[in-house]
């Protein structure tokens, strides 16, 4: 690109006589481009802008002007605009445009099946070019992406983002059950392998299809939107480049400290003491289970049967007061996370071909002790032209990646038993030396610690021991190999056939030795005495467990392409046909009494049950986990997409596609009902008319149509799934999953969308604006049936939603001199609302669940699919500190009555659970060869549930909550805190939930963020001739800096209510091209 | 790398085969996830039958009724649904809205059988599969009456000559979910119950791999107990001596160790066919504590004293683990203790008071102590009846009989009784022939199929 010519060049061929001229003037003249390709449909313009005329595909254009007119003005997307004097000498003008470098790459946007110039889209997309995916330093893609599209949100405080993997919304869910994420394109294809196959180096852009008449090209599975990201390629005509990229990233450890639901030693034995005077333990004292007892439980027993002095108990129990876990947590389970990533890319073209080829490693040492990725990718795409109209495009992608998880985290190391402790506050996971400690696990650790278990294997747990036993890796390796061709059928026609072939290999790797508790605990329960030898049942060895899992797909491709422009009109049309196909089997075995040295295994009996050893009561049989499935997905589709344009000022988009799948049946796959859209986009200041000079841009869009979404947990065919295996006989069988469906079809999304784009004198402000609607008909939902006829309920195409919003953005120069200060804000609104829906819950249900953090859904219509219920509070009662709710409007204590009596009416809603405004404030600062940009993101409009105490938890589940601290405990107390008084047992467990439930803990989740910042240092080249660099750039980049601001108040950020919130991550990086 | 390479390449050439391939018609046939099943094949309905968590479960709200156990006041606060709540107190209104578990989980299997018998009629079966065709035939028709008489006994009236006409339960039996069926008669609800197992006696075989599934023996000895509670004591004792005959074995509780926590264990030698009742919290050990008047008509030197109960270490006595083998499932399937104990009591009403009692007294020898067992004489055949009832109840406690029997047994004055709950102070009871042995038809039912309710 460094190649191509910046400055204008004018060739006038100058005739040395001169012409009088009277009346109009008839102007002619070609259009190249600095590489003497001719550019058609140029436009051309007399400066007062009274006449327009466009270039033909020679880039020949002629003009009558009149013979007043001094000017002419040449504009085409992508290239800078340029005026020619117009000399009375001579009425024939060669010249060529230059490209602009800074818009090649923003203008034309790919939906995966073709690349349309921004002028003629009537859609809505984002696009984001390299410099801007280059931005934010990271391992994945999507990340890149966060923060910086419109539109385009990332949920952090919902169930699937608890679950580690990317929650993104583009404009608002369009789904209930059904798939909820967006399509993601890579390169014309979906990809459907593991995202960290792809390495952000070689992305040269990514766009984002929000609307229908962008998105709907990509039929049923387009409700979502779509991200297409498309990788750096081979291009013709370039000399050979290396381009390097070094990025060392630094974070801090996770504050532990964060999360209120951890409450400190002292107060949690004080509640143990008091549980202990009142014979709380008692049961499980003596329960056949040997359930498990904290060491102050066990001190307190001791001194209750005098086998300790009290003193001596008093001291130990005072000790044991001084220590907190997450310090142990903090110092031998977490650490700064490292993370390095290189990059080389090499890229050369000649006339007749091309390459482009790319290393990548990755070395991520995670935050986590014990857990690492590492990845290694390549690229290799090469383009030939091996006779004038055939071009051939092969590229060869591949991903290697190797994890290592074996630290379960913090929160994840518990004392087991049933039901499941937490861990109690005063554990300690190693003595002073750094020598590991057992904590208690599972059993009382008397019991397991007591001489009859001698003959047993060490029984006892230790999180230490067990951090550095653990093996549990995984490799994935991604094989993507791509091959198109396209023939120039005659002039503006071209035919391609694209085909792709993706292979992903991934396995995984747990081993269980002995020395793990995992292994040594599952032996032990199968151990038995049997004449006074010791039996077991599995075999005193290791457990390995290894899976895998193998994806493949293949997709093909052909397609008319017709791209032709002729005076004022031009057309640019695709049609095409697809098929694609995709198999992922899934494979699961465990073996026992696996050697690691020599690799060998020993049968087990899994059909006989065995007495655990730790419980007479308790009848189990050895763990079968070994499982295989395998899932087929087959689409085949037809599409069109046809856009005309006017005068480069109208134009009119049509598009349609069908699709028939192997997930829909039948009856779906026959009725060929299409998934169209349509659009109108009028570049009103293109206009004669049009005479504003302070927006000399103005753009208006209209686009109106219909996505397709899938839900892959239905089938039109599904009567029955097996299910293995019965624990009555140790057989699969066979379970009816729901009625057989003959009339399941895809969800439908209509999208309507109106978009005004616009620009003020040297671009000073520019942006867009737009408004969309959103109306989900045929989502799946259920609806009720007669239970007499075995189902209650029935999954189909049954419910509807609607929502709507708007996405601004604003681009400003601010200063535009030596120094620079550029702003870009995104402000988005989205809103959802669930219109009909056949089944209701229980309020119970709703308060509980109805924000959708635990993975359930409960749909209630006139709401947002996600919202924030609760029970309304009336306080504290100021006599005993009892949470108070209502009953008919009425203060009240009856717990039971609020939990199941209060209607769906009567229970609060206070909001929408997921953001409904969102965006990004950027600032961009230059000044010589520096450059400083900060990010700033808000999200604001939803409702968050804080955690607190729940006294039945903490007795039960050893699960303690700071707010303790701040309960009730006198009269007065009610003026200063929400939290109830404790209440020992015989305690009323509906007023445990109760509390957890009402609006005395919902807040505002409105937040402001200062996301990131970067500091960039572009080297003079010119300047340090020495050195072989084309460019060289050093830079420091810094995310999750800080909460500025949040409606809760700042010490909790309401993506986070527990858990930790990202650590703050500081980045050094280095990018040169030679 | 070379093995991904050739990887690469053969899937390359699999793909290209499959371009043409993807052109057919069926293409888009392929089932999109192989573990599912359109049932077609023998091997798929025997995989559904083979689903005990749907088929081997029975209604427990009858015994939650009945009277053979307590809850304190503090449990019943926990019990977690109204439908326990009312239920346990007899109440007017039982479901307040709720869904009911034992009616779905009843027309699930009804759903699966038809499922089954739906596919079975299209199907021909070559020669050498009539036996497993048969044999998966008459399971279904054995589940589907099963599933209807349990029905019968908890939404229907007791049947009786004067209430044929009353209505029945909803007899579905085909598996198209758009097809709503109404409640029919008692007569017809009888008569569909008659005929299926009729038919599946002579379908099934006399043993089957697993207790789960029922076997000929199994189909005799419901046939027996229907008869039995119907009133029909002739057919009844044929049917029981009949189910005898191909299976008479008994379980001595002498070999069995009474200080285990799950002394008799699945699948027991007297197990005809093993199923176990939905899960209840009032039923749950150690909430629910033995009737004390019924816990103190056990012998101390009857086994089944220490083998069926255990202290909750307040001083009661409640459930140490089912006659099935779980501790939580009480079991509700078939065994041949209940069939000597239909035999005995056949007998005694046709006056045959000797053989009546040898029958019961065969039984009892297995339950004593050895050694222990003194025979049981009856006078005439009132005495031998009563005797027989009281051993019935004693050996089939928890096994969701003891509801059946005060309803059929209360049309009797001589048997006839009043039963009572006391709750937080508040007297309950229930008299005999009473509405409320006859539960309403949940709520989601009525609301799209519109049934006529049950007066209460």
């Amino acid at each position: 690109m460094r190649k191509l010519i910046l400055a204008l060049l004018l060739l006038v061929t100058i005739f040395t006589y001169s012409k009088a001229q009277h009346g109009p003037w008839l102007i002619r003249g070609r259009v190249t481009s600095a590489d003497s390709i001719p550019l058609a449909n140029v436009t051309v313009r007399n400066s007062d802008g009274t006449k327009t005329t466009y270039t033909d595909n020679k880039g020949i254009f002629s003009l009558l002007v009149p013979d007043t007119a001094t000017t002419l003005v040449f504009t085409y997307v992508g290239y800078l605009a340029q005026e020619i004097r117009l000399l009375k000498t001579t009425d024939y003008y060669s010249l060529f445009l230059a490209a602009d470098d800074n818009k090649l790459s923003d203008v034309r946007v790919s939906t995966g099946y073709q690349g349309i110039t921004k002028e003629r889209a009537t859609g809505s997309f984002v696009q984001l070019n390299e410099t801007l995916i280059n931005r934010r330093i990271s391992t994945g893609i999507l990340d890149r992406i966060d923060g910086i599209a419109s539109g385009v949100l990332f949920n952090r405080n919902s169930y699937r983002a608890s679950t580690g993997e990317y929650d993104i919304t583009i404009r608002g869910r369009s789904t209930i059950f059904a798939a909820d994420q967006p399509l993601l394109v890579v390169d014309n294809f979906p990809f459907e392998g593991d995202l960290s196959a792809i390495n952000p180096n070689d992305i040269l852009s990514i766009s984002i299809l929000k609307d229908a008449a962008a998105a709907s090209i990509w039929g049923a599975r387009a409700g979502n939107g779509v991200i297409v990201i498309s990788t750096k390629k081979a291009k013709a005509n370039q000399p050979m480049s290396v381009g390097f990229t070094a990025n060392f990233t630094i974070g801090e450890k996770p504050d532990l400290f964060y999360d209120p639901a951890f409450l400190k030693s002292s107060s949690f034995i004080e509640v143990e003491e008091n549980l202990f005077a009142m014979g709380y333990y008692n049961a499980a004292e003596n329960g056949p289970s040997k359930p498990p007892l904290s060491p102050v439980i066990e001190l307190l027993i001791k001194k209750r049967d005098g086998l300790i002095s009290p003193q001596q108990a008093d001291e130990a129990i005072k000790a044991l007061k001084q220590y907190d876990v997450r310090n142990d947590f903090e110092n031998y389970f977490y650490r700064q996370s490292i993370n390095r990533q290189y990059a080389v890319n090499l890229r050369a073209g000649g006339q007749k071909s091309a390459y482009y080829c790319s290393f990548g490693y990755d070395r991520n040492t995670l935050n986590t002790v014990g857990d690492e990725d590492e990845r290694f990718t390549v690229n290799m795409s090469a383009s030939f032209q091996p006779v004038k109209k055939l071009s051939v495009n092969i590229a060869l992608n591949l991903a290697a990646n190797r994890n290592n998880k074996n630290n379960p985290g913090y929160g994840q190391v518990n004392s087991g038993g049933s039901p499941a402790k937490g861990l109690y506050p005063y554990a300690r996971l190693a003595d002073a030396w750094g020598n590991p400690l057992a904590i208690v696990k599972d059993y009382r650790y008397a019991w397991v610690t007591a001489p009859e278990q001698q003959a047993l294997l060490d029984w006892t747990y230790s999180p230490l021991t067990e951090l550095n036993a653990a093996a549990n890796s995984a490799q994935t390796f991604n094989a993507r190999l791509d091959a198109a061709l396209k023939y120039n059928l005659i002039p503006g026609l071209d035919i391609s056939l694209l085909y792709r072939v993706e292979q992903q290999m991934s396995d995984t790797r747990n081993h269980y030795s002995t020395d793990t508790y995992t292994a040594r605990n599952l032996i032990n329960q199968f151990s038995q005495m049997e004449n006074g030898y010791l039996v077991r049942h599995i075999p005193n060895a290791g457990i390995l467990d290894l899976g895998n899992n193998h994806m493949i797909s293949g997709n093909f491709r052909a397609q008319l392409d017709y791209n032709r422009s002729w005076k004022q009109h031009a057309v640019s049309a695709i049609a095409g046909y697809e098929v694609r196909e995709m198999i992922t089997k899934t494979q699961q075995n465990r073996f026992y009494g696996y050697d690691d040295e020599i690799a060998a295994t020993q049968p087990v009996n899994y059909n006989d049950y065995y007495t655990a050893y730790q419980n007479p009561n308790s009848l189990l049989r050895i763990p079968y986990t070994d499982a295989l499935s395998e899932l087929t997905d087959r689409f085949r589709s037809w599409y069109t997409n046809a856009a005309y344009t006017f005068s480069n000022t109208y134009t009119l988009s049509a598009s349609a596609r069908t699709d028939a799948s192997n997930l829909f049946g039948v009856e779906a796959n026959q009725k060929k009902q299409p998934l169209w859209s349509a659009g109108f986009s009028w570049l009103l200041s293109n206009n004669t008319f049009y005479h504003w000079k302070a927006l000399p841009v103005l753009k208006l869009k209209l686009t109106y149509g219909f996505n397709g979404n899938i839900d892959k947990t239905l089938s039109a065919y599904t009567t029955a799934q097996v299910v293995t295996n019965s624990f009555l006989t140790g057989l699969p069988y066979a379970t009816v999953i729901n009625p057989p469906n003959a009339a399941l079809r895809w969800e439908k999304i209509n999208i309507a969308n109106l978009a005004l784009e616009f620009a003020t004198d040297k671009n000073t402000i520019s942006g867009s604006v737009e408004y969309y609607k959103k109306k989900g008909t045929d989502l799946i939902g259920q609806a009720p049936l007669a239970p007499s006829t075995g189902s209650s309920v029935f999954k189909g195409n049954s419910a509807n939603t609607s929502g709507n919003g708007i996405d601004i953005v604003l681009n400003s120069i601010n200063i535009n001199r030596g120094f620079k200060w550029t702003t870009q804000l995104l402000f988005s609104h989205a809103t959802d609302k669930v219109t009909a829906y056949d089944t209701k819950a229980v309020t119970s249900a709703y308060v509980a669940n109805g924000a959708g953090n635990a993975g359930l859904i409960y749909p209630l219509v006139g709401k947002p699919l996600f919202a924030m219920y609760s029970y309304a509070s009336a306080g504290l009662d100021p006599q005993n500190g009892d949470p108070m709710g209502y009953v008919d409007k009425q203060p009240s204590k009856e717990y039971f009555s609020i939990l199941f009596n209060t209607t769906t009416d009567e229970m609060l809603y206070h909001g929408p659970a997921r953001p409904t405004f969102f965006g990004s404030l950027r600032n961009d600062w230059s000044y010589h060869n520096f450059t400083l940009s900060l990010n700033i993101t808000f999200q604001a409009g939803y409702y968050f549930r804080k955690t607190s105490i729940n006294y039945g938890d903490l007795f039960q589940y050893w699960r303690g909550h700071s707010d303790y601290d701040k309960r009730w405990q006198k009269p007065g107390d009610e003026k200063i805190t929400n939290v109830p008084s404790i209440q020992y047992p015989p305690y009323n467990f509906a007023r445990n939930s109760f509390y957890n439930l009402s609006a005395a803990l919902v807040e505002k989740a409105d937040h402001v963020k200062l996301q990131d910042l970067r500091l960039e240092y572009r080297f003079n080249t010119k300047a340090i001739k020495r050195l072989p660099f084309k460019s060289l750039n050093i830079y420091s980049y810094i995310n999750n800096i800080a909460l500025l601001w949040s409606a809760a108040g700042n010490n909790i950020d309401p993506d986070y209510p527990a858990g930790y919130p990202p650590p703050r991550t500081y980045a050094l990086g280095l990018q040169a091209s030679f | 790398m070379k093995n991904t390479t050739y990887a690469i390449a053969r899937s390359m050439l699999v793909f290209i085969a499959i371009l043409p391939i993807s052109c057919k018609k069926d293409w888009l046939d392929k089932k999109p996830d192989k573990s599912i099943v359109v049932p077609t094949s023998l091997d798929d309905f025997d995989a559904l039958l083979a689903n005990d968590q749907v088929m081997n479960l029975n209604p427990g709200l009858g015994e939650l009724s009945a009277d053979d156990y307590y809850i304190t006041d503090e449990i019943f606060s926990y019990l977690p649904t109204a439908t326990e709540r009312n239920s346990y107190t007899w109440n007017k209104e039982i479901f307040e809205g709720e869904t009911c578990g034992d009616w779905d989980i009843a027309y699930q299997q009804v759903f699966f059988c038809n499922i089954v018998l739906d596919g079975l009629a299209a199907l021909k079966p070559a020669a050498s599969e009539i036996a497993r065709f048969n044999n998966i035939k008459g399971q279904a028709l054995f589940f589907r009456a099963y599933a209807f008489y349990t029905l019968a006994q908890l939404f229907a009236v007791p049947y009786s000559q004067t209430s044929q006409q009353e209505p029945g339960i909803p007899l579905k039996l085909i598996s198209d979910i758009n097809e709503q069926i109404k409640r029919g008669t008692i007569a017809e609800t009888y008569r569909q119950l008659g005929n299926d197992l009729s038919e599946a006696v002579n379908l099934l075989p006399v043993t089957q791999e697993f207790k789960t599934r029922p076997s000929k023996p199994a189909a005799l000895a419901l046939l027996a107990r229907i008869s039995l509670e119907n009133g029909q004591y002739e057919q009844a004792l044929d049917l029981a001596q009949q189910c005898l005959d191909e299976q008479p074995q008994l379980l001595n509780f002498n070999a069995l160790d009474t200080l285990d926590a799950n002394p008799i264990g699945f699948f027991n030698p007297e197990v005809l066919f093993h199923s176990a009742m939905l899960l209840y919290t009032a039923l749950n050990t150690p909430y629910a504590i033995i009737d004390t008047t019924l816990y103190r008509a056990y012998d101390n030197n009857d086994l089944r004293k220490s083998i069926y109960f255990t202290g909750d270490g307040y001083g009661n006595f409640v459930l140490k683990s089912s006659y099935g083998g779980s501790p939580y499932y009480p079991f509700t399937g078939m065994a041949t203790d209940e069939v000597y104990l239909v035999k005995a009591e056949c007998l005694a009403r046709q006056n045959e008071v000797a053989v009546a009692m040898q029958t019961l007294n065969n039984l009892l020898r297995e339950r004593y102590r050895a050694g222990t067992f003194l025979p049981l004489t009856a006078a005439n055949s009132t005495e031998a009846l009563q005797m027989i009832l009281l051993e019935r109840r004693k050996e089939l406690v928890f096994r969701g009989l003891r509801w059946n029997d005060l309803r059929r047994l209360n049309t009797d004055p001589a048997f006839a009784r009043t039963i009572h709950r006391k709750i937080n102070g508040n007297d309950y009871s229930l008299a005999p022939n009473s509405d409320r042995y006859t539960l309403p038809i949940p709520p989601d039912e009525l609301k799209i199929n519109n049934l006529e309710q049950n007066p209460r």
